[in-house]
């Protein structure tokens, strides 16, 4: 084991971490958006162009307010806000994010971690199961592809994912919820399971949740479909040059046999590194899905809070991924000598 | 001598099927956004006619030839109005992209030690965090509306692959006897750098930059796309939103509107990285056929 990359790995983990958040810290002291407005929209209170607010129908207060009352408001507000040396509060913010304490969301009036922990179970579902029927599709197609290059099949097949993958995830997303959820109704349209079920382990509530993670998970591994073969394709093709497939070959193994056992094996060994990191990075695709599907996942709450100006939830939603992709990129290097012993020997 | 290489160069990119494609749509899309604002300029309705909304595509006026969003404007008018828009950002965002993975990657490279050690730890930091989220928070929470800065806050975190393998080029040809015998000449490091190292890089690069380009599209749509940032009718991303809002309203009659920017979209993107694949089909004799 390598401990000095170890150390630089955990090493760069911390620094990311630390990083997001002394960034959105910063962003969240001094974006020109404030929390405020949100509050004030509640109200029946809608900001106009010249910066003043006029009330909206069926308001609260009545009549409107000029600029001059609205930063009167605003002023008044910021005084609940903690104030004073800004080194002080990013740090009293990160001993408090360290402790658990996230804040308490604007929109929802809920802790940020409740928020988190109901809604990171749905994404993790379809972020997971998109990410494993995608590399093993592709592992498969990989194989195939090498074993057939330069044919039709090989050729036909890169064309077609190298066209398929300039394309971005939220197209797809656009095309697939217009026609198969607006038109032909075989899909539901939001929600992650249906409403006359009882959450729970009846098998009409898993029948539905499946029903409506059908779509989210199907656009996703659509969107990242490909990678995995191409890169399979290449380590395939590499390894056929070697010379154990010759001496294999020569003894007069089944080739069935040499394929799954000697070539396949080794092919595969450097793609498990990076299976972990892509399914960290694959949430960021998973937010375009949910908020289109309208599937109650952190992508979806993500882009909820950033339209309502609800800057701690948001910032929790990117703490936990950024964590979760640190760690897992550190299992990877961890685990990786597991399965293969040349790392543990070199 | 200039003009020689760079027809050399433009003739080995037209026979290449892939490149002579990207090329000729990103020409296309170029003239599109130039002129195509002032052949159908912009001009919002107030108060849309309820039997001119959502229209199928007409053959008349040219500017109903994709059908109409829901003011009653041609899509065709729309589009060609958003296309400035999109062409800048993603340019720009691909400039600055690259020029950084250039800076940073012979800066650590060349120098090494110390400042080598401190870029690197940047860039895996970088490398750790998902771009796309982090550009999002960024671009809402500043809520621009200026090109520029849309492009800058777009290349903070994609440079970090080009600045590796720009160090690790750098890193490998530096101490080569020819790069020993400029040196012992005394020429200047300027001119070691873009003479002698950077040269064999340049293929490279421009890949690089015109992924980054594609890069930059994907964000810039997808923030529009969900509404975070201050949008016009005509913006792409925003245009495909209302589709999907209006496709579940209305149904059948939306689909023009889904449907054209997402070719317009899809077609630009394909094309840059067809362009892309095609270069590098002619700098990488493995792949030449």
């Amino acid at each position: 084991m390598n401990w000095k990359y170890l150390a630089r790995r955990i090493g760069i983990a911390i620094s990311t971490i630390f990083f997001v958040l002394l960034l959105t810290y910063i962003l969240f002291e001094y974006s020109p958006l404030k929390p405020i407005d949100y509050l004030l929209n509640q109200l029946g209170l809608v900001p106009t162009q010249g910066g003043g607010l006029v009330a909206s129908r069926g308001s609260l207060l009545s009549g409107t307010l000029s600029q001059q009352q609205y930063e009167q408001i605003v002023a008044y507000l910021e005084t609940f806000l903690p104030h004073g040396n800004p080194v002080i509060n990013v740090l009293k913010y990160i001993y408090n994010i360290l402790r658990g304490n996230w804040g308490i969301s604007l929109i929802y009036i809920e802790p940020v971690t409740l928020l988190i922990g109901s809604a990171l179970p749905w994404t993790l579902f379809v972020v997971a199961t998109a990410n494993i029927l995608n590399f093993f599709i592709g592992v498969y197609l990989g194989q195939l592809m090498a074993y057939n290059r330069g044919k039709k099949l090989d050729q036909v097949l890169t064309q077609f994912i190298t066209v398929k993958r300039a394309i971005p995830v939220y197209i797809y997303a656009a095309l697939f919820l217009m026609f198969f959820g607006f038109y032909l109704r075989i899909v539901p349209t939001s929600g992650a399971y249906g409403v006359n079920v009882t959450p729970g382990l009846n098998l009409p509530f898993i029948l539905s949740v499946l029903h409506h993670a059908a779509m989210p998970i199907f656009t996703l591994f659509f969107a990242t479909f490909g990678g995995w073969a191409l890169a399979m394709r290449g380590n395939v093709i590499s390894q056929l040059g070697e010379d154990y497939v010759t001496y294999a070959e020569a003894r007069g193994l089944p080739s069935s046999y040499i394929r799954s056992r000697y070539v396949g094996r080794n092919a595969i060994l450097p793609l498990y590194t990076s299976l972990i990191i892509s399914i960290g990075f694959s949430f960021a695709g998973s937010v375009f899905v949910e908020q289109t599907f309208a599937y109650p996942g952190v992508g979806s709450l993500y882009v909820s809070s950033l339209t309502n100006s609800d800057w701690l939830l948001a910032m929790g939603i990117l703490f936990i991924i950024v964590v979760a992709i640190a760690v897992g990129m550190i299992v990877a290097d961890l685990t990786y000598s597991l399965i293969d012993p040349r790392v543990r020997v070199g | 001598m200039k003009t020689a290489s760079i027809k050399r160069n433009f003739s080995l990119i037209w026979r290449s099927l892939p490149a002579r494609f990207g090329l000729l749509v990103i020409i296309a899309y170029v003239v599109m956004a130039a002129v195509g604002p002032v052949l159908l300029p912009y001009k919002p309705v107030s108060f849309p006619n309820q039997s001119e909304i959502l229209l199928p595509p007409q053959p008349w006026p040219p500017s109903m030839w994709l059908g109409t969003d829901m003011t009653g404007e041609g899509i065709l008018v729309d589009i060609v109005n958003g296309a400035p828009f999109v062409l800048e950002v993603s340019f720009l965002a691909g400039l600055f992209t690259t020029l950084i993975g250039l800076a940073v990657g012979v800066v650590a490279g060349y120098l090494g030690r110390y400042v080598d050690a401190v870029l690197m730890w940047i860039t895996d930091t970088l490398l750790t965090i998902p771009s796309l989220l982090l550009v999002v928070i960024i671009a809402t929470m500043i809520k621009t509306e200026n090109p520029l800065v849309l492009a800058g806050i777009l290349s903070i975190t994609g440079w970090t692959g080009l600045a590796r393998a720009v160090r690790s080029q750098v890193l490998a040809i530096k101490n080569l006897p020819y790069i020993e015998a400029a040196r012992v000449l005394g020429l200047g490091t300027g001119y070691i750098l873009f003479r002698e190292i950077l040269p064999p890089l340049m293929p490279y690069i421009w890949i690089n930059l015109i992924l980054n380009v594609e890069g930059a599209i994907y964000a810039a749509v997808g923030l529009y796309y969900l509404g975070l940032l201050p949008f016009k009718n005509y913006d792409w991303g925003a245009m495909i939103n209302f589709a999907l809002q209006l496709g579940a309203v209305y149904g059948t009659n939306a689909v023009w509107y889904l449907l054209f920017p997402v070719l317009f979209i899809s077609l630009y993107m394909v094309a840059l990285m067809e362009l892309a694949y095609g270069i590098e089909e002619i700098v990488n004799p493995r792949l030449r056929r």
